[in-house]
C-alpha cells in the first residue's frame, strides 16, 4: 500500500493526486486533502482500498472522524450510512431502510472492533434506529392488517 | 491514482460462509422485482391498501417516501409522468439505485470492485431527503412535489 508512505515524502515526490489542489502548508496533509475530490467524482470506484482515508474525512463537522489520521477510518462509511438509513427508517421508510441500517450497523461495529473504523458508535445508533424503524413498520403493518388494509383515513387532499 | 495496491481484492474475501457472495444482491433483486409485481397487480391507490403512512396519519405531513408505492405502481406500467407526479425524487433515484445494485452484483461476482459509498454521500443523501421532505410540504411547491 502506498498510502502510508505518501506522507513520508511529501516534499519530494508530490503524490500524483495532489495536482488539482493548491499546496497546503503541511506535507502530510496534501495526501489526504487531494483524495476527497477523487472520491467525490466517483466515490465507489476505489472500492475496498486503503486510500479511503479521504472518504472518512470530508464531513468536516463530524466528531467521529476528527481523529485517527493514522488509520482506522477506511470503513467509517458503514457507520454513517447505518445512521442515515436508521434515521430514515424511523422517519418514513420503516423496513425498507431499517433492514439495511441494521446490517450496516452490524458491519460497522465489526469494522470498529477490527480497527478499520472509529465511528462504531454511529453504527450502533444506526442499528438501534433501524430496529425501531422495523418495529414501526411491523406495528403499522399489523395495525393495517387488523383493519383489513382498509384504513379509513381521509386522503381527500389528492 | 498511484495507489492501485496489489493486495486490493477484487472480490470480497471476508465471507467464506455457506452462501456465495452474490446471495445478498440476488435476494434484494428478487425481492424488489416481486414487490414491484405485487404493487402493479394490487393497486396502492386505495387508501390503506398497504397500510397507511404514519407521518400522514399522525401528523398530516408528507414524508419523503410518501407516494413511493404509487410511484412504483406507475413505473411498473412505464408511466413516467404519473410516477413522477407521485414521488419525483424516488423516480429520479431509481436509475441510481439500479446502477448501484448492478455494481454491487458485479462486485460480488468478482467482475469489479464493490461500490463504496462515502461518508459524504451518506450525509448528502440525508440532506437531500430532508430538503425534499420539507419542500413537498410547502403549499406553493406541493402541486409538483407532493403525491
Amino acid at each position: 500500500m502506498s498510502t502510508p508512505t505518501e506522507p513520508q515524502d511529501p516534499y519530494g515526490s508530490q503524490p500524483s493526486g495532489s495536482g488539482p489542489t493548491p499546496p497546503p502548508p503541511y506535507g502530510a496533509q496534501p495526501a489526504y486533502g487531494a483524495q476527497p475530490p477523487a472520491y467525490g467524482s466517483q466515490p465507489p470506484a476505489y472500492g475496498a482500498q486503503p486510500p479511503s482515508y479521504g472518504g472518512g474525512m470530508p464531513p468536516a463537522g463530524m466528531p467521529p472522524t476528527g481523529y485517527g489520521y493514522g488509520g482506522g477510518t477506511e470503513k467509517n462509511n458503514l457507520g454513517t450510512w447505518a445512521l442515515v438509513l436508521g434515521i430514515l427508517s424511523v422517519v418514513c421508510c420503516t423496513v425498507f431502510t431499517g433492514i439495511p441500517a441494521v446490517i450496516l450497523g452490524n458491519k460497522s461495529k465489526q469494522a470498529a472492533a477490527a480497527g478499520q473504523a472509529n465511528n462504531g458508535n454511529l453504527g450502533n445508533i444506526g442499528m438501534i434506529l433501524g430496529w425501531v424503524g422495523i418495529a414501526f413498520g411491523v406495528i403499522g403493518f399489523i395495525f393495517s392488517a387488523i383493519n383489513g388494509f382498509n384504513y379509513d383515513y381521509n386522503f381527500s387532499s389528492y | 491514482m498511484s495507489s492501485q495496491s496489489t493486495t486490493a481484492p477484487v472480490a470480497q474475501p471476508e465471507r467464506p460462509g455457506l452462501w456465495p457472495a452474490w446471495t445478498a444482491p440476488a435476494v434484494v433483486g428478487v425481492a424488489t422485482v416481486t414487490a414491484t409485481a405485487v404493487l402493479r397487480v394490487r393497486t396502492p391507490y386505495a387508501p390503506g391498501s398497504y397500510g397507511v403512512c404514519p407521518s400522514v396519519a399522525l401528523f398530516g405531513v408528507w414524508c419523503p417516501a410518501c407516494g413511493g408505492l404509487r410511484s412504483v405502481h406507475e413505473l411498473a406500467a412505464f408511466d413516467l409522468t404519473a410516477a413522477f407526479a407521485m414521488n419525483p425524487l424516488f423516480v429520479l433515484s431509481v436509475p441510481v439505485l439500479v446502477a448501484l445494485w448492478v455494481w454491487w452484483l458485479l462486485g460480488t461476482l468478482g467482475r469489479t470492485r464493490p461500490p463504496r459509498l462515502s461518508v459524504r454521500s451518506a450525509w448528502l443523501s440525508l440532506v437531500v431527503l430532508a430538503v425534499f421532505g420539507l419542500a413537498r410540504n410547502i403549499p406553493a411547491l406541493a402541486p409538483w412535489l407532493a403525491p
